[in-house]
């Protein structure tokens, strides 16, 4: 009965381990995938750091003058990777919505 | 039955041959840029936790069935034990510790391919080579060294049972938790090491991908300790929570550099500064945990945590050294490319506390190790094993601790880059006053101790600071919002998760601390003999002794001490100290009376008794009782609760930001720059 159930598992777990390789290739992480992962973080950080950085502001613990040096550093960072976000959107021309930038709300 | 345990053997080899197969495939999968390959490592993975987890149910099994054909079983369950220690004794013995790990780890690895799959895929391989490497090690010790599943031909009437001191509530949960921290670090380090495999660009992304991790794992390690600490207060009956015991100390250094990372990694997040130091806390850290695992069972220091010495000491220490070497070689091939961009701009500047704090982290670190293998170093150089004991970390150990407590007031007040006269006058002129004024209070009070008085000023100052960076957020969410200041609070915290988080796990900390101090400090104890109806005074307390009783239950007869507490004219309590005797030659332990109140627990023990000469009556006997008062125990319990809420907080997942505070866009970033524009976000 043991024997039979070992059995049993060690071709189960086979058939489920080896199945992608003779299936379609799934698709694999492609370059404009994984680049666009990493603009999408770099977006985010950016955006949480300016964030941060206009409480500190507004709170009293920065200067003007460091704010704007900062601030204008993280602006450059966000708007150059929502610029390459743009532009790998573009080129692959599928996940606009995923890509959506945050939603705006006018001042 | 040996059917069930073949089956768990098979599970767990049949796990390591997936684990295996996941590494081969993964690597393979990498340099061919074969997806499938890949997925099925993943697939391999998977497979490797379903059977692990079908391992642990086996032994679940075979405890609450008290099957005694097992070893483990036999060995950490008896017939009187409650089931629900059955349970618990799969990780109170040294094969089911390891099962467990390799089962967290498994589950770990799950979530793990499933967020860097998403996050970043480009590691997804690298994560899987590291994470596979690790469950490797751990089920090839549980295949070849220490199975859970070894059997007997003819079991045993019954078991020996656990150590009653592990039969708690505290000890039941205090494992697991510190596990999940313990091997939570593995994840953080399969990222980072993944991420300086996968090239230059990839990186620093994988150290900040790294940090959500790392703070899990921070958070089990802060409970772990919190509820051992616990445990050792309820339990152990002598009186403290921390003795600078190896295995303690073995799991506080890995959380002192997962502390000192969430500082440090804020700077490379804000100045793209410290990458290369985030890296080597990230190997440190992992590299502390298999330590900590390879103290507590090598027998190679004593303590009251490890597990018996075993041949699994070497094998730690060597895949320990692989681990390292690996870990610090890759770092090394990467170092030119994690070259921070820039460098500090001045010496007065959050960047620049944060750094110190880093520095101070690292050196109780440093300190707690130093101590911790002394008696191991003196043997190989001396040839002489020399403990250096409490007294080394008590020395050592505060002074460091009170300039971290400084810099936890300091550092959120500064401003970044570089912080100007007028913002340091501003900002520390109300906690200052509030510090200066908690200390002129405790003179005031007549407490002349100068190291509490500056702990507990300091501890006043902090708070200050807390509140004010709270009231300054909140004002701020006013004048733009006009909301209501509960709302605006509310808000606040919701929208800066984890800087507000940050700061209620730093009130924690003051609770801790000050708890620590008062106890440390002002503890006093005495041992009285007392006849019925004799009283003794302990600090503000009177105890009296009322008489003696004595109980049998569940294989242990238990010798308990009546005590009536007075505090001033006002009867507080009724409580009872007791021994207990186990009927299977078991030590005795202790029941402790405890009464706790803000203001100081009274803790008491029996030591022994004597039945007075010619009278058989047990209830007339002398007793001798150890009567301690502890000052502030109670915030330190607290503070670990506070510190617990401030780390959910600042866990959970922030909302992405919805604007930012920018001027109008150039016309030429056109929609590009659109999200930049809007209102104050986070105000």
């Amino acid at each position: 009965m043991i024997a039979a159930i070992t059995v049993g598992l060690a071709a189960a777990a086979a058939w489920y381990v080896l199945a992608p390789l003779w299936r379609a290739a799934p698709d694999e992480p492609h370059h404009e995938s994984v680049e666009r992962a990493r603009l999408v973080r770099e977006r985010e950080t950016a955006l949480r750091v300016l964030r941060d950085l206009a409480l500190d502001h507004t709170t009293g613990k920065m200067s003007d003058a460091d704010y704007e040096a900062l601030r204008a550093r993280q602006e450059a960072a966000a708007i150059e990777a929502l610029r390459r976000l743009d532009a790998v959107d573009a080129a692959s021309g599928a996940g606009a919505a995923a890509a959506s930038p945050p939603a705006v709300r006018e001042p | 039955m040996a059917g069930a345990a073949s089956l768990g053997r098979f599970a767990v080899l049949a796990a390591l041959v997936l684990v295996c197969y996941a590494i081969a495939a993964a690597v393979l999968g990498a340099r061919v840029r074969r997806a499938e390959l890949v997925a099925s490592a993943v697939r391999a993975l998977r497979g490797s936790a379903a059977l692990l987890a079908a391992a642990a149910l086996v032994l679940l099994v075979a405890l609450a069935t008290r099957d005694y054909t097992f070893q483990y079983v036999a060995a950490h369950v008896d017939d009187a034990q409650p089931l629900v220690y059955d349970l618990t004794a799969f990780w109170g013995g040294m094969e089911g510790s390891l099962l467990l790990w390799a089962l967290v780890l498994a589950g770990y690895t799950l979530a793990a391919v499933r967020a860097v799959g998403r996050a970043q895929p480009e590691l997804l391989p690298g994560v899987i080579v590291v994470l596979a490497a690790v469950a490797a090690f751990f089920l090839l010790m549980l295949t070849a060294v220490a199975s859970p599943f070894a059997t007997v031909p003819f079991a045993p009437l019954d078991g020996r049972g656990m150590n009653p001191l592990l039969l708690n509530p505290w000890m039941a949960i205090h494992p697991p938790t510190l596990y999940l921290g313990y091997v939570g670090l593995t994840v953080p380090f399969a990222i980072v090491i993944a991420a300086l495999a996968a090239g230059p660009s990839a990186a620093d992304g994988g150290v900040l991908l790294a940090r959500r991790w790392m703070m899990w794992a921070w958070y089990c390690l802060s409970m772990g300790l919190w509820f051992g600490a616990k445990w050792s207060y309820v339990v152990l009956g002598w009186g403290g929570y921390w003795a600078w015991d190896p295995v303690e100390n073995a799991a506080l250094m890995p959380w002192l550099i997962a502390t000192a990372f969430i500082h440090s990694v804020m700077i490379q997040e804000r100045r793209e500064m410290l990458t290369r130091w985030n890296v080597m806390l990230v190997i440190l850290a992992f590299a502390l945990s298999i330590f900590g695992t390879f103290l507590t069972r090598s027998g190679v220091l004593s303590s009251v945590h490890s597990f018996t010495q075993s041949p699994l000491g070497t094998l730690f220490l060597i895949f320990l050294g692989c681990a390292v070497v690996a870990a610090c070689a890759i770092a090394a091939w990467r170092w030119e490319a994690l070259r921070s961009r820039y460098e500090l701009d001045a010496a007065l500047s959050r960047e620049s506390a944060f750094v110190l704090n880093n520095v101070l982290f690292l050196a109780i670190a440093f300190a707690v190790f130093l101590g911790t293998v002394f008696p191991v170093l003196s043997d190989v150089l001396t040839g002489r094993r020399v403990n250096v004991g409490p007294p080394f970390f008590d020395h050592v150990v505060p002074p460091i601790a009170v300039g971290l407590l400084v810099l936890m007031g300091v550092g959120p007040l500064l401003a970044w880059r570089r912080a100007s006269a007028a913002s340091l006058r501003r900002n520390f002129l109300a906690p200052g006053a509030a510090g200066t004024a908690v200390g002129a209070v405790l003179l005031a009070a007549g407490m002349r101790a100068p190291g509490p008085i500056l702990v507990f000023a300091l501890a006043g100052f902090v708070a200050g600071t807390i509140v004010l960076e709270f009231a300054r957020g909140v004002q701020a969410r006013q004048a733009m919002r006009g909301e209501p200041a509960p709302v605006a609070l509310v808000a606040l915290v919701a929208r800066n998760r984890r800087r507000y988080g940050g700061y209620i796990v730093h009130f924690g900390m003051l609770l801790l601390l000050c708890g620590i101090t008062g106890s440390s400090v002002f503890a006093t104890q005495r041992v009285v003999t007392l006849a019925p109806g004799e009283a003794a005074a302990a600090g503000p307390y009177r105890v009296r002794y009322e008489g003696l009783e004595q109980t049998t239950a569940a294989g242990a007869l238990t010798i308990g001490a009546r005590l009536r507490v007075f505090d001033g004219a006002r009867e507080a309590a009724t409580l009872v100290a007791a021994r207990n005797l186990y009927l299977n030659g078991r030590d005795a332990t202790s029941s402790v009376a405890l009464r706790s109140t803000p203001r100081d627990d009274l803790y008491i023990t029996l030591v022994g008794w004597t039945p007075e000469s010619g009278s058989g009556d047990a209830g007339g006997a002398r007793v001798t009782l150890r009567l301690l008062v502890n000052p502030l125990v109670m915030w330190m319990w607290a503070g670990g609760l506070v510190l617990s809420v401030g780390a959910i907080v600042a866990m959970l997942p922030e909302a992405r930001p919805r604007t930012v505070p920018v001027p109008a866009p150039a016309p030429a970033l056109g929609a590009a720059a659109a999200p930049l524009a809007g209102e104050q976000a986070g105000q």
